[in-house]
């Protein structure tokens, strides 16, 4: 028997913990994609008590609400396995006859992949039937995507002209997806380092981080600009080479962050005893 | 086999258990006695692979159970002292929870389930804490596993709940497993365990079985006193007595009297037992 993995038990587990998570998140998880559904209701409601008129959301309060829902989900990252920490659910959870490496294969699937997409199936199609149910309510949020990535791309397009620098999408996208899965590994790891207040000690580490990078900023900066933080004389080929450096080292660090957030991870689920 | 050698553990400066070595041959059902906080869960959670030892070592088999290699994970089951209130049907749960067992045998666990008179459909989270005791007691022996740790099984039990675990316990475990139970309820379960393990601060202070107990010592049920007697306890019509065996007599042995005989005088039971 290979200890470290197999796929039929990985398959075996991954159902499992497939079930587990509808069964013990599925509500909030819904609550959380019917957001939209809520917003409006309770739009309307507040347009017909005040103003005795039939009002919708326009479409920049649906994509801040959209937003925040999304925020809120990785936030409820720290109770997606939150339960190992408690001595009954964990001591359960550890005596499961599946590999760490099995364990920790499916957490991450779960928490980056199926509970996102379960979030975004969820929401589009409680918005998309709010835009074919009530037609001033306007188009659905996912045609707004695609109109926004066409946006995206004009305005990346005209950066590059300008500028020439050479941006593609995919540079500008992949920070973007590894700071989605920084985000969501931090919560992750939170959730199932801290045994209570789980939320609160995540965003208490994450105010502490930003404080000492703050204070450390502010005693690097003056030594690498002259003028810090008055005017900074930089002429446009710097700027160009700031700006390339910038994207790439910013790029390393998000996707190291990254990759020290799942070892993280692992490592807990390794030396965590009950 | 299990084999622990010069086990220690600690909770921050508390030491719980300092040099414990100890062997658990297979096909027994090992009572873990002890006073309160002198480390049976500890123990237990050391040999299921809940913990790290600090010091020393514990092999099953040969394999380290802090690996928590899934052919160890599926030949053990850990029964904790309170279990875990699962939000589906018993028998949903054990078919979900089954799969990772090979020998888990579905209709063992109905047939069990049944004996304790526990329905299957119920949901796990609208039980009382001794219908779920009881579910749990009845998957873990479905699961047909070779190494039983139970912590505390008959905690919660009612009165006819206790002699269906008794008999459940004989009834479906097979005679190559090998089940530590730890337990503060001796009268409930001292017709089912041999050997004994008594645990004290720090120390195995007994690991015999019930023949070399009843060898050692004598039982006295009877109502003249003995001089040399280590334990003596009033009993409605009588009293039990414990003494030296110097006749080689058999008796049955009172596992609470010998516990308490152990209590009263270590040092004289551990030079009997060579420990």
């Amino acid at each position: 028997m290979n200890q470290t993995f197999s796929f039929q038990r990985f398959w075996t587990y991954f159902k499992y913990d497939l079930t587990q998570m509808w069964r013990n998140h599925s509500k909030a998880a819904i609550l959380i994609g019917g957001a939209s559904a809520i917003f409006y209701v309770l739009w309307v409601m507040f347009s017909l008590v005040f103003t005795q008129e039939w009002n919708t959301p326009p479409i920049s309060a649906r994509a801040v609400v959209f937003v925040i829902a999304f925020a809120i989900l990785e936030l409820y990252q720290v109770r997606t396995y939150g339960h190992l920490t408690d001595k009954k659910e964990g001591s359960a959870w550890l005596m499961i006859p599946a590999s760490r490496t099995e364990k920790f294969i499916s957490m991450l699937i779960v928490s980056l992949v199926v509970v996102p997409v379960l979030f975004f199936v969820v929401y589009l199609l409680i918005d998309g039937f709010l835009s074919l149910a009530d037609p001033t309510y306007g188009k659905a949020l996912v045609t707004g995507f695609s109109g926004a990535y066409a946006q995206f791309l004009n305005a990346l397009s005209q950066v590059n002209n300008e500028t020439s620098i050479q941006f593609t999408p995919s540079s500008l996208v992949f920070p973007a997806v590894v700071s989605y899965f920084c985000n969501f590994l931090y919560f992750l790891l939170c959730g199932i380092c801290f045994k209570r207040n789980k939320l609160v000690g995540a965003i208490a580490i994450l105010f502490g981080l930003s404080t000492v990078f703050s204070l450390l900023m502010g005693f690097v900066m003056p030594h690498v600009f002259e003028n810090w933080p008055g005017d900074i004389d930089v002429s446009e080929d710097m700027l160009r080479g700031y700006l390339r450096n910038t994207v790439y080292i910013a790029n390393t660090i998000s996707f190291l962050i990254a990759v020290a957030l799942g070892w993280g991870i692992w490592y807990r689920i390794k030396t965590l005893q009950h | 086999m299990i084999e622990i050698s010069d086990l220690q553990f600690s909770y921050g400066p508390k030491t719980v258990l300092k040099n414990i070595s100890l062997k658990a041959s297979e096909g027994n059902i090992y009572g873990l006695l002890g006073e309160n906080g002198v480390g049976k869960t500890t123990l237990l959670t050391l040999l299921c692979g809940l913990k790290r030892p600090q010091q020393g070592s514990i092999t099953v088999d040969g394999r380290n159970p802090f690996d928590r290699e899934p052919s160890l994970l599926s030949d053990q089951f850990y029964l904790a002292d309170e279990v875990t209130p699962v939000h589906a049907k018993a028998i949903s749960f054990a078919k979900e929870h089954g799969v990772f067992w090979p020998k888990f045998d579905l209709d063992k666990f109905l047939t069990i389930l049944s004996e304790l008179e526990v329905s299957a459909d119920q949901r796990m989270d609208a039980m009382s804490a001794g219908q779920l005791k009881k579910t749990w007691i009845a998957f873990a022996l479905a699961c047909n596993a070779k190494y039983y740790y139970m912590d505390e099984p008959t905690n919660g039990l009612d009165i006819p709940s206790k002699a269906q675990f008794r008999k459940a316990v004989t009834k479906y475990t097979s005679e190559d497993s090998t089940l530590i139970i730890s337990t503060h309820q001796v009268r409930d379960l001292e017709n089912i365990i041999d050997p004994i393990i008594i645990l004290d601060n720090h120390e195995v202070l007994v690991n015999a079985t019930m023949e070399e107990i009843s060898a050692k010592l004598f039982f006295d049920y009877g109502t003249e006193l003995k001089a040399d007697a280590l334990y003596l306890e009033q009993t409605p019509g009588g009293c039990i007595q414990v003494y030296p065996n110097s006749t080689g007599e058999e008796s049955k042995v009172n596992v609470e009297a010998f516990f308490n005989t152990v209590h009263a005088h270590k040092d004289v039971i551990k030079a009997m037992f060579n420990l």
